[in-house]
């Protein structure tokens, strides 16, 4: 589905990312690797294979969509105890697949150690925003200002909720486009979606079997 | 002569006796049964009726033991387990007394959720003759690590209201830990006590375990006190008032106003916790004189809150008590005058139950008004009271192989000193749940505690370690906090504090009520209107509400909303058939009749041998609706089955909604199916394999999935304060499902959410046995151009959530279709 968005062109993906089509830039937020990791640490014992699932979601979707580059909008990391040195060797080897890239990495909440990243993951860190043309990316929509330009933005984990007058709802991730702001859903395997109340005039756009299907006005919080 | 005099001499010598005499009172045959069988070494369960004495009939053997010792400073010898913290000081207070009375000078203790710091660092030192606390707090004892060394002169273990516990996971837990204080104290002998329930036998024997070697097995006493109890129905003075459906109708409230200004005292039991809070406000805008006089209870409110009520119970200084189970137990209220149940008594036994809340006297006649809110509800209490005449009370079916709880234990056992594995084993499989745990299960369970799953070792994982001697310990101090706080969560899902601005604590609520409130929303707790002020950290703080008539909303707690018994169902069918037939002489049904005569003209009242399908088309679709009188778990799961089985091979919409005497399928498609059609729809044959596929679709297993992580410990549950690092560390239990389903499939926690489904949830059991008595019974298919009052509930209970075949994108596809039909309908197109 493409969105013109101020002047520029976005292509919103299924797989729960957009393309910039002017810069060939794919953007996504809330990858959370490492988090079952994290949990183990803690004595849980939630089974890994979300974070190798998610590298190798990533690797093909840069090889889909031919981008040039990667902004990431928050939450590449779920917390410090994640970052074993297992989960660490994956995302080293990721990275050396693709040599000649750029990764973004706009400062999330959970991202409390991208101070100190290896520096073979080469990352470029920007905090708390990152201002590129028209857009303003921050992790957290609540902060942006309205200046700056228009925010793209994650943090959320946006869901949109189906719920008739009988049945109690089954929800979906989507993006959520506001007259401001743009919220990405989150891109990771392990991460829980919030279902979203919109204002008047927004648009939702569910991620679903593959597919965007923009869910109209008269569905929303139903 | 010679046997006179001897007979007066021996009182004194025994200290029971003496005290029995002096306050003249009479020992019961079951009291001087249950204790001889202890002082034989014995365990045993005791059933007797409230108010006849049982608490003392347990409490005396291990006390003459310790008296008969002469024990001058007795380390702790009886453990008293109570499955309501609520009771714990009552109990310990009640058993103090008792010793007081005999002259013993020991302590009686409690130790429970309410224990302040100060008394639980105070039992740390030193435990006393006596501990009363609930299964929770055993476990939390037996997680430290001189457990083995503080519970080896344990004696006696007594389990109050073990019908409560039989048949939940709390049982299971208690179970567990008789088990391992089984090890601590060899030769420990278990007493319980229980209420009526249909399978005593089998109660008894769960709770004593098997017995030991050159022990007798446990002993059944029965109290031959006979309890007369008396079921009457708050009769309406027209029918015309009665709806035909309904949960809060407060129809009935002149009348019961009424009721409770002629006793002295009443309690007003209701079904659930938000019925409380409704009835209380009711009660008090029809009587607002009365707002000294007025109490509520339930378990979510603040300890002290409940104490002062019982206190006033106690005293006789309250008029009337609105309050949920959390009253059903123990304590003895004697001047509790009148027992009201508001709505459906939901079963046999807990209508018993409640009504031995009056008349808890020995010899006097207890009795309950029914105050049913519908027209249903008044054929439930004839049919309980018929029940009851004839003796058909539910059984409690203990749990088999619950994983979760036994990880939860394991690793309390490993905290609580360690073990090795085949002497565990050996006294896990010493259980009546985990007899038939088998090797490979055992080995899975190791593994997940200590690696993180069987298959494959996570570096990072160390929960339970096997030192070279091959002794699991907990040492990280981190994860054994995380453990200990995480013992309890069988009980509840993460609560919410409700807290005044000044500090003042009111209760809890469960999480996603409150956080569907805004701040400055307004909702009532406790009887009170409250604003909310802020929501931070687990903990709501709020202040009075100022705006004056402002109507809050009033919280509805998870579980609130229980099924009908099969056999209250079961009873209610015949009772309709016999209203059909003249043959009954309960006085509700006259007033059933005139709904009755309409359901005949519109379609029939089954007969026996007689299945009614009604089918009916509404603005909204078809509809179909089957009345197997099975109670709402039973009638829900062939729902989803016929659901199931009717979509099968086409991308069909059927959505489901249950109640206790049917179910109604509901579809924007026709369904239309002959009697033989429907005959296959409802086959037994084939249940098994085509259970998994609904559960599938209509994806209970990720809800049961809930329950199962939280007691494995998966979920770590956020508390009042909780340190910001457990915030990372939260993911709900749908996503770890599907992280589970996805990465590690044959994970046995999955197995088993998806049979708690088919046990729980749905009853397979019972399920089968509907279907195959429904395969006996003559199909009576009806083509209704209207919703008959049978079939009205159904179709207008949208509280329920009801369940679809349909997935996000089908659904999102119709709902848009639809939408576009409408608008090409209002477009005149």
């Amino acid at each position: 589905m493409t969105l013109p968005l101020c002047g520029q062109t976005l292509t919103l993906l299924p797989e729960r990312a957009a393309l910039w089509e002017e810069e060939r830039a794919l953007i996504l937020a809330d990858v959370h690797l490492g988090k079952a990791a994290a949990f183990l640490s803690h004595g849980l014992a939630v089974p890994e294979g979300g974070t190798a699932e998610d590298l190798a979601r990533l690797s093909s979707l840069l090889r889909s969509t031919r981008a040039q580059r990667l902004i990431i909008v928050g939450d590449l990391f779920h917390a410090p105890a994640g970052l074993t040195s297992g989960i660490c060797e994956m995302i080293s080897a990721w990275r050396a697949e693709w040599p000649g890239f750029t990764v973004a990495l706009v400062r999330g909440n959970h991202d409390t150690m991208a101070a100190k990243l290896p520096a073979e993951w080469r990352m470029d860190v920007h905090d708390p925003d990152l201002v590129m043309g028209p857009f303003r990316f921050i992790h957290d929509p609540a902060h942006h200002d309205g200046g700056n330009g228009f925010a793209i933005s994650g943090h959320l984990h946006p869901s949109v909720r189906l719920s008739e007058r009988r049945v109690s709802g089954s929800s979906a991730a989507c993006f959520w486009l506001g007259t401001a702001c743009l919220v990405l859903p989150a891109f990771g395997t392990f991460t829980g979606n919030k279902a979203i109340r919109p204002a008047p005039g927004d648009r939702l756009i569910a991620c679903t079997a593959g597919r965007l299907i923009e869910v109209p006005a008269a569905l929303h919080g139903v | 002569m010679a046997g006179v005099k001897k007979a007066r001499a021996q009182p004194a010598a025994d200290p029971v006796q003496a005290w029995f005499a002096r306050q003249g009172w009479e020992p019961a045959a079951f009291q001087k049964q249950a204790g001889a069988a202890y002082a034989a070494g014995r365990s045993g369960l005791i059933h007797a009726p409230t108010g006849a004495g049982k608490t003392l009939a347990a409490w005396l053997g291990p006390v003459a033991e310790a008296l008969a010792a002469g024990e001058k400073d007795p380390p702790l010898r009886v453990v008293w387990l109570t499955p309501l913290r609520a009771l714990a000081a009552d109990t310990a207070q009640a058993l103090q007394q008792a010793l007081a009375g005999l002259g013993a000078p020991w302590r009686v203790g409690s130790r429970t959720g309410d224990t302040t710091a100060k008394e639980r660092a105070a039992l740390k030192l030193r435990l006393p003759f006596a501990l009363v606390t609930t299964p929770e707090s055993l476990c939390l004892l037996l997680s430290q690590e001189d457990a083995r060394e503080r519970f080896a002169g344990l004696r006696c273990v007594v389990v109050d209201e073990w019908h409560e516990l039989l048949g939940t996971k709390r049982g299971v837990q208690a179970e567990l830990a008789l088990a391992r204080l089984r090890t601590f104290s060899p030769g420990l002998r278990t007493w319980g006590l229980s209420a009526t329930i249909g399978n005593l036998d089998e109660a008894c024997r769960v709770l004593t375990g098997p017995p030991a070697e050159n022990q007798e097995p446990g002993v059944l006493i029965h109290a031959a006190v006979k309890k007369v109890i008396e079921i009457e129905t708050l009769l309406p003075a027209e029918v015309e008032q009665f709806p035909w459906f309904g949960h809060l109708g407060a129809t009935m409230l002149g009348e019961v106003v009424k009721r409770i200004e002629t006793a002295r005292t009443t309690l007003l039991f209701t079904n659930t916790r938000s019925q409380t809070e409704i009835w209380f406000q009711e009660l008090l805008e029809a009587r607002p004189d009365w707002a000294e006089q007025l109490a509520m209870h339930h378990g979510s409110l603040e300890k002290d809150v409940r104490t002062e009520v019982e206190e006033r119970l106690r005293q006789g200084t309250v008029k009337c008590v609105v309050c949920t189970s959390s009253l059903d137990l123990g304590v003895d209220f004697s001047p509790v005058e009148q027992v009201l149940q508001l709505g459906s008594p939901k079963g046999i036994a807990r209508l018993l139950q409640r009504a031995g809340r009056s008349g808890h006297q020995p010899g006097s006649v207890s009795r309950v008004l029914g105050v049913p809110t519908n027209a249903f509800e008044l054929v439930e209490f004839a049919a309980a009271r018929v029940s009851m005449r004839e003796g058909r009370i539910e059984s409690r079916r203990p749990l088999v192989l619950p994983l979760d709880v036994l990880l939860q234990h394991l690793v309390t056992a490993a905290l609580g000193g360690g073990f090795f594995s085949a002497a565990m084993l050996a006294e896990v499989r010493s259980t009546h749940a985990y007899a038939g745990l088998g090797e490979a299960e055992w080995a899975w369970l190791l593994g997940f505690i200590t690696t993180g799953g069987s298959l494959r070792a996570y570096p990072e994982y160390r929960k339970v370690e096997v030192d070279s001697a091959g002794c699991h310990r907990v040492t990280d101090v981190r994860l054994a906090r995380l453990h200990r706080m995480s013992i309890g969560t069988i009980l509840s899902d993460a609560a919410v504090s409700i807290r005044m601005v000044n500090g003042k604590r009111l209760g809890t609520v469960e999480e996603w009520f409150i956080s569907r409130i805004k701040v400055g929303g307004m909702f009532i707790f406790g009887g009170r209107r409250l604003e909310l002020v802020r929501f931070k950290d687990l903990t709501a703080t709020v202040k009075p509400a100022t705006r004056k008539n402002a109507r809050g909303q009033i919280p509805s707690w998870q579980g609130g909303k229980s099924p009908l018994s099969t056999e209250l169902a079961a009873a209610v069918g015949r009772q309709l058939v016999a209203a059909q037939a003249g043959e009954t002489r309960e006085p509700e049904l006259a007033w059933v009749a005139p709904i009755l005569e309409i359901q005949a003209a519109w379609s029939v009242v089954p007969g026996p041998g007689q299945l009614l399908i009604e089918q009916t088309e509404t603005k909204d679709g078809h509809h179909a609706f089957v009345f197997p009188f099975a109670g709402r778990l039973v009638n829900e799961g062939i729902g989803l089955l016929v659901a199931w089985r009717m979509a099968r091979g086409e991308a069909r919409s059927i959505q489901v909604t249950p109640n206790d005497y049917g179910f109604e399928l509901h579809s924007p498609a026709p369904l239309e199916f002959t009697a033989d059609e429907w005959r296959v729809l409802l086959s037994p044959e084939g249940l098994l394999e085509d259970l998994p596929g609904c559960l599938n679709t209509a994806e209970l297993g990720r809800h049961q999935f809930r329950e199962v992580a939280r007691v494995a410990g998966l979920v770590l549950q956020g508390y009042p304060g909780s340190p910001k690092t457990a915030k990372s560390l939260q993911a709900s239990s749908g996503l770890l499902y599907d992280v589970f389903t996805k990465y590690d499939p044959d994970n046995l926690l999955l197995a088993q959410a998806r049979r708690e489904i088919l046990e729980r949830q749905l009853d397979v059991v019972r399920l089968e046995e509907t279907l195959r008595g429904l395969a006996g019974r003559e199909i009576i298919l009806k083509h209704c151009p209207r919703l008959t009052p049978m079939a009205f509930p159904l179709w207008a209970d949208s509280i329920s959530s009801n369940l679809s075949t349909e997935d996000f994108a089908t659904r999102l596809e119709r709902m848009l279709t639809q939408l576009n039909a409408a608008a090409d309908a209002r477009d005149g197109r």
